[in-house]
């Protein structure tokens, strides 16, 4: 008899044989001698893995055996080694209860024999698990989800409608960072959630844990992106959710977190959790396209700013301290030339754009132009129905058409006002045959509502009015990404995007020029020449007056008319051709007009040293009442844009006595 | 009253040869981050680097003197200048608790092109920042409406000017991880399972 212990074996029949005696002489059933030893049984390991986690409970089973026969085994790994032996009570049975814990990592081998009583002994089956030091982990797994508040459906006929608290959807939070952090908020594991909002990770249970998910996305893959909500009135701080710190027990646990939008009726009574993953909702829907369009596609980082203390008031401190109050006046983005981050209201009962996915869409095209494209707008005020500063007027437009395009819906909408109630907008598909009262806005280069609606048509498959072309969102992006357009001579505008889209596009001219001109867009290529529509000021074309270096002075005039600062005829556009580096001489002399003109020039142009980069600034300059000179040095060759104005055309302030028609005599020497 | 408050950089052109010079920058161009190697600094000026949200071409100013002392009755004139020639403008005022308002809510008008005047009058009932807020609502169509907001923090005091604290409810303070990063911890709702 084997008399090695079995390490806390616990045999299912403890009653076995003596078969090393060789048997009992005649004691087998029915009394003959039988010479064949047992067969046709196997032997394998039900724990594999073996890890620290199982190691002192090892198992095998064995099947096929013969009953009565005695069994005897050897669990080996290098110098460990473990025997036992038993006796078979049925033909299929486990061995359990086996202490592995002091056999190193690697293959662990089994073998083992029957032999019955008549002394037969078979063949030696055996099984190989592997024995790892990794503990067995447990999986954590859930989905993120956040209320939406979706719009109240428009109206037939018109009327007020706004948010529809009735009706909030649980979405998934997509593409989100999510933490596993320990007691200590300690970061255990990472992960991000996938198109369902799902995660799941892999870790040892046992231990208190805690699900945080993070406002941010983040990839840093082929295509990268780093874009976060974050509060502008607490220090820009990350907004997460957390979960609570709870045992992870078991084999797997599921923790599913919602971010509620904190709405009770008639107001928000808690934490708004779920609004900065509203908003970061929509960045994931741009994301998800422009990646589409291009798969390298590298964002730069910026911020989406959201604050519940975010509210449409000026304030009267510096940028910093009005920003860090929550004075921001409107969702916007700002740039300061360096980064650029998108500011969002969150102001109950006054305006809240959270869940106003077109308004996010429509400010991160300006992020878009700023940091990946090019953008000459010099921001402010404005309205659909204006008529804007060229620069503007794309600007704007291109963000409405963006946010048409990205979320495939062609409605821009924008709640606000008490209980968010009541909302602002305009259909992007309404184009120039259209016959409302009250609603003419003059078409044109200068108008954001023809650059969106012809924007708009040009990505969208419905055909209606002078529609006939359906581009996709890729053409947008390759021009607007084309060095040709990115270092133009002359401005951003609809002339230079739709001149950069024709060369990229040539086969889609008839239908590209066939939407400009339904919108009384005439002029073509970069520079927008030959244009003849005015917009009701004579003085605004051609588009751009061009000067030579030492040559005749050119006559521009501005006006404030249609309104100030960043209104259509408060800028005028003048070209020159820098022949070679050098400091050159930029001069503005009131001819006529306003008495009290104050001319101002702005150069956009290659800015020194590095020459890759347009920029608009002024330099050197010296001024009397109505002669502006301005004198810049090492100033690179090429073509420049000079932007001049009159200070009382941009001052905003359009009841005072500065503004008006003034024109001034531009030249440029060297 | 709008600012026009932007970022400008002052750059030196030590790199190129030439004389130096000052250029002062307003950078609305892509690869910006060269400006930070090219030494930029701030300056202000009168310039817009914001982008903001379209809405209605309305534009508002207000002479309220910026204090008010709990019980007191004050008035202001919200002066309001919409682009508009033609078209209804609507105008809902609202006040947060703090606030009594002791005009119309909703006032109409039917602009012409022209600027006009809307008295504003309320009463202070309880000490601490309120907000007086107007929503402008422009009909331009039947199915096309175009907002704007405006807001004003209204500070009211006692009659020995102190304030009471701000009785809007507080956002989440932030914390700072242990690695130094600044969070905003909002609760979830969660099922284990």
């Amino acid at each position: 008899m084997d008399t090695k212990t079995t390490f806390g074996t616990t045999l299912l029949c403890a009653c076995f044989i003596l078969s090393s005696c060789g048997g009992g002489g005649g004691g087998g059933p029915g009394g003959g001698r039988d010479n064949s030893p047992p067969s046709g049984y196997s032997v394998s390991f039900t724990t594999d893995p073996i890890n620290e986690s199982n190691e002192s409970a090892v198992a095998f089973t064995i099947t096929g055996a013969e009953v009565g026969a005695d069994y005897e085994y050897t669990l080996s790994a290098g110098a460990s080694e473990i025997d036992g032996n038993g006796s078979v009570t049925q033909a299929s049975f486990d061995v359990t209860g086996l202490d592995l814990s002091g056999f190193p990592s690697g293959a662990i081998e089994l073998s083992l024999t029957l032999t019955d009583s008549f002394g037969n002994r078979g063949s030696i089956v055996s099984d190989s698990a592997q024995k790892t030091s990794e503990p067995q982990l447990a999986v954590l797994s859930g989905t993120i989800t956040f209320d939406f508040v979706p719009h109240e459906p428009v109206p037939p006929g018109g009327g007020s409608f706004g948010l529809d608290y009735d009706n909030i959807e649980q979405r998934p939070v997509r593409g989100a960072t999510v933490e596993i952090l320990d007691d200590t908020d300690a970061l255990l594991l990472v992960t991000e959630t996938n198109e369902n909002g799902e995660y799941s990770v892999s870790l040892a249970p046992g231990q208190d844990v805690r699900v945080r998910v993070r406002a941010e996305l983040i990839a840093d893959g082929n295509a990268s992106w780093d874009f976060k909500v974050t509060d502008n009135t607490n220090g820009d701080a990350l907004y997460v959710m957390d979960g609570s710190l709870t045992l992870l027990s078991g084999a797997s646990q599921t923790r599913d977190l919602h971010a509620p939008s904190g709405w009770g009726f008639p107001g928000y009574t808690s934490e708004r959790t779920a609004a900065p993953f509203a908003i970061l909702d929509t960045v994931y829907q741009i994301v998800d396209k422009f990646v589409e369009v291009d798969p390298n596609i590298q964002f730069p980082a910026t911020e989406f700013r959201w604050s519940e203390n975010n509210v449409p008031e000026d304030g009267d401190g510096s940028v910093e301290e009005n920003l860090a109050a929550g004075l921001i006046s409107t969702s916007s983005y700002r740039s300061n030339g360096v980064t650029g981050n998108v500011y969002i209201l969150g102001a109950e009962d006054e305006d809240t754009d959270e869940y106003d996915p077109h308004v996010i869409v429509h400010e991160w095209g300006h992020y878009f132009e700023d940091r990946l494209s090019r953008s000459d707008s010099i921001g402010g005020p404005h309205s659909f129905d204006e008529s804007l500063d060229m620069r503007v007027a794309f600007g704007e437009g291109w963000g409405n058409a963006l946010s048409g395009i990205i979320l495939d819906d062609s409605l821009y909408l924008d709640t606000g006002g008490v209980g968010q109630s009541q909302t602002g907008g305009i259909d992007l598909e309404l184009n120039d045959g259209y016959d409302f009262d009250d609603f003419n806005p003059d078409l044109g280069w200068f108008s954001e509502f023809s650059v969106q609606s012809i924007l708009f048509d040009l990505y969208d498959s419905d055909m209606d009015g002078a529609d006939a072309i359906s581009l996709g969102l890729a053409p947008f992006y390759e021009a607007l990404t084309a060095p040709e357009y990115v270092e133009q001579g002359t401005l951003t505008s609809i002339y230079s995007f739709l001149a950069q889209l024709l060369a990229d596009n040539p086969s889609e001219s008839a239908g590209i020029n066939a939407l400009a001109t339904a919108h009384d867009i005439f002029g073509t290529g970069f520079d927008g020449s030959g244009e003849t529509n005015d917009g009701g000021i004579a003085d605004t074309l051609p588009v751009y007056r061009s000067v030579t270096i030492n040559g005749p002075a050119v006559e521009v005039c501005t006006d404030n008319s249609l309104g100030e600062f960043n209104n259509h005829g408060n800028h005028s556009f003048v070209q020159v051709t820098l022949p070679s580096t050098g400091t050159y001489s930029f001069t503005a002399n009131r001819t006529s007009g306003l008495a009290g003109a104050d001319p101002e020039i702005r150069l956009v142009g290659p800015f020194p040293p590095l020459g890759d980069r347009i920029t608009r600034f002024s330099c050197g300059d010296s001024e009397t009442t109505t002669l502006e000179t301005m004198v810049c040095g090492g100033l690179l060759a090429g073509e420049h844009v000079l932007d001049v104005f009159d200070a009382g055309n941009v001052d905003d302030l359009e009841t005072d006595v500065t503004g008006g028609e003034v024109c001034f005599d531009v030249s440029v020497t060297n | 009253m709008r600012k026009h408050v932007s970022l400008f950089g002052m750059m030196i052109l030590a790199g190129c040869g030439a004389s130096e010079q000052n250029l002062a920058v307003e950078d609305h161009g892509a690869q910006a981050n060269r400006a930070a190697e090219a030494h930029l600094h701030e300056v202000t000026e009168e310039h817009s680097d914001q982008y903001l949200k379209p809405g209605a071409a309305v534009k508002f100013t207000q002479n309220y003197d910026g204090s008010v002392i709990v019980g007191e009755t004050e008035t202001f004139v919200l002066s309001v200048n919409p682009s508009y020639s033609s078209g209804n403008l609507t105008l809902q005022l609202s006040t947060t608790e703090g606030l009594e308002l002791l005009v119309a809510p909703e006032q109409s008008f039917e602009m012409t092109g022209e600027s006009f005047d809307v008295p504003v009058e309320f009463q202070a009932s309880t000490i601490g920042k309120n907000r007086f807020r107007v929503l402008a609502r422009v009909d331009m169509a039947s199915e096309i409406v175009a907002t704007r907001g405006y807001s004003l923090t209204i500070d009211v005091t006692s009659e020995d000017g102190n304030a009471a604290a701000f009785q809007k409810t507080e956002a989440s303070s932030a914390i700072t991880m242990p690695d130094g990063e600044k969070i905003i911890r909002n609760t979830a709702e969660e099922r284990i399972y």
